[in-house]
């Protein structure tokens, strides 16, 4: 245009601002310090552009339709330029969201899923800061990643948990999951060409799907740990259960005269009851405890009673004073309500036997004739008082004779009417035998308990040992 | 994460060849200084640039309309634009967005150079 026109210079802008100077050393400065500009406006659509020319000489109509069109193209091709920027960023930003969701899958920790969706954030809205807050409340929430300088304060951290908050310069949107609310995503200060400008709706929009996606990954990451610990603690369960199984005799020592069953049935992985068979010299020793509560707080002190047991009863003390050590040892040892009711017999060769029983179940003997003998319990259960003392019971076992120890989930199972099988029905079933056996007996007393309930399991450990005196 | 400076040094390797190595975020400010130095070194004659982004994490919107706009003025004066030390994500971002449609991108700046070097702009 210089050219054709026969100007000495000439300058080209748009809204005031330049595009194009000719010859380049026509500065801003030498065009305010020189005279004789001509101003060429343009309309239409290329309206907004200006051509200024220094000391004109002519100016014809195709030289200035040459320029309507190539400010036209110019233009065309900027807006061209626009829509393919546009469509390649929304490209870029389903492209950020699909990487996010690809990436959070295999990441626990929390701090480095925040720092991959922030350096997302950041690229895709341009923004000078970006942090993510989470916790149970906004009130103990922290920052778990974020870029540049915090944006808002607690109060705004408050006001943005409960119902956001959207401002020319910050966006904080709460990362609401199905449990409630569990942090904010906030972002501010989106640049601009020069500076900052104010979020538009499209970008509220690409925060709101960010924060989606934050609070996908976030669940995603406290439930995989939650399913971690699940199965760790079960494998301790199991794990537990079979260290504590191992307690029980593997086999029962073989006790001339004398013939063994037990049956344990834990409610949980590990039990709170436990029994003990084994031989002290010449007498077999029968043990049955039950601590109080279920699960592996009771596991691990009938566990420890059992050792207990087993530790001092090779002492040659009495049964009335190895209770008693016993109790002492347990009340020092466990919470105020943890305690362990316990029963123990020793039987000599010849059926003489003594039992101590500390607030156990009755301890049955099912004579040969079918009739029932209880011994009761004599003084308090295991750990429940360290002053408490116990005596010692004295019996006979003669041959065809049962011996019987159990625990209360056997007596406490309830019908669908919730009677409880109770040790009235015990002795009866005992009773009625017609072939009296250990054997016998624990399996007729099973199968009525689970007649009784109707098949319902047990709501509580139960455990049954049955001592036969062999008849002659 | 913060936000990090934009650290940048350009050189003139051989004749019409120039290097500018960015390591920052490039934003409108990192941008706008890369675009500095690469008008720099275009009017100084050099018809090939490579920009290495070695320690570059981050790019966002502005910064690559910017890069954009370097492209297309050494394209216009039939230049050549490369780009070496991509991260994976900037390079999936620079795919997207087209800037490797008429840019060459290289693993490292030797392989840039050592390829560039060879082969100048006709």
């Amino acid at each position: 245009m210089v050219d054709e026109t026969g100007s000495r210079g000439g300058v080209l802008r748009r809204d005031g601002e330049d595009l194009a100077r000719w010859p380049h050393s026509i500065s801003r400065q030498v065009e305010q310090a020189t005279d004789g500009w001509t101003e060429i406006p343009f309309a239409g659509t290329i309206s907004g552009f200006s051509l200024h020319l220094l000391q004109l000489e002519r100016l014809d109509e195709t030289a200035l339709g040459a320029a309507r069109l190539a400010l036209r193209a110019w233009q065309l091709h900027e807006e061209l330029k626009r829509t393919r920027f546009d469509e390649r960023f929304h490209l870029w930003e389903l492209e950020a969201i699909r990487a996010i969701a690809g990436s959070i899958g295999g990441i626990l920790e929390p701090e480095r899923v925040a720092e991959e969706l922030i350096s997302h954030l950041v690229a895709l809205l341009g923004v000078r800061s970006a942090h993510i807050y989470l916790g149970d409340d906004a009130a103990t929430a922290t920052s778990i990643g974020g870029f540049g300088s915090p944006a808002i304060d607690d109060d705004g951290l408050a006001e943005a948990w409960s119902h956001g908050v959207y401002s020319e310069e910050v966006a904080a949107i709460p990362l609401v999951a199905e449990n409630g609310t569990l942090g904010v995503l906030v972002a501010a200060h989106k640049e601009a060409r020069a500076g900052t400008e104010p979020f538009a709706a499209n970008d509220i929009r690409l925060l709101e799907l960010f924060a989606v996606q934050v609070t996908v990954a976030m669940e995603s990451v406290r439930l995989t740990l939650e399913s971690l610990e699940r199965e760790r603690l079960r494998n301790e369960l199991e794990m537990a259960a079979v260290i504590q199984s191992h307690l029980y005799p593997q086999v029962f020592p073989q006790v001339d005269g004398y013939r063994l069953v037990a049956k344990a049935t834990p409610s949980r992985h590990v039990a709170g009851d436990t029994y003990d068979a084994f031989t002290d010299d010449d007498s077999l020793v029968v043990t049955i405890t039950d601590v109080s509560g279920k699960g592996v707080g009771a596991g691990m002190i009938a566990s420890g009673v059992h050792a207990a047991i087993r530790l001092m009863a090779v002492d040659d003390v009495g049964l009335a004073s190895l209770a008693t050590r016993v109790n002492v040892y347990l009340s020092g040892a466990t919470e105020d309500n943890r305690f362990a009711t316990f029963a123990m017999v020793r039987l000599q060769p010849d059926g003489r036997l003594v039992a101590v029983n500390a607030g156990h179940c009755p301890i049955l003997i099912r004579r040969a004739d079918g009739t029932i003998d209880e011994i009761s319990s004599s003084g308090f259960p295991l750990g429940m008082m360290p002053i408490a003392k116990y005596s010692e019971h004295e019996d006979r076992l003669e041959p065809g004779d049962l011996l019987l120890l159990y625990t209360d989930g056997l007596t406490e199972a309830e019908d669908p009417d919730e009677e409880e099988f109770g040790v009235e029905r015990v002795s009866e079933v005992v009773s009625k035998l017609e072939f009296p056996s250990a054997a016998a007996a624990c399996k007729e007393l099973l199968g009525a308990v689970e007649a009784f309930t109707c098949g319902k399991p047990l709501h509580d450990d139960a455990t049954l040992l049955v001592v036969e005196r062999i008849a002659d | 994460m913060n936000e990090e400076q934009m650290k940048l040094s350009k050189e003139v390797v051989t004749e019409g060849f120039g290097l500018i190595a960015a390591a920052g975020y490039i934003n409108n400010e990192g941008g706008q200084t890369i675009a500095d130095a690469a008008t720099e070194l275009i009017e100084g004659g050099c018809g090939t640039l490579l920009i290495d982004l070695e320690g570059t994490r981050i790019i966002n919107s502005i910064g690559v309309s910017i890069l954009l706009e370097i492209m297309e003025k050494l394209l216009e004066d039939k230049g050549q634009l490369a780009f070496c030390n991509l991260t994976p994500t900037i390079s999936k971002t620079f795919e997207i967005m087209g800037l490797v449609q008429y840019a060459t991108v290289f693993p490292d700046r030797e392989a840039a150079q050592s390829e560039l070097m060879g082969n100048p702009p006709v």
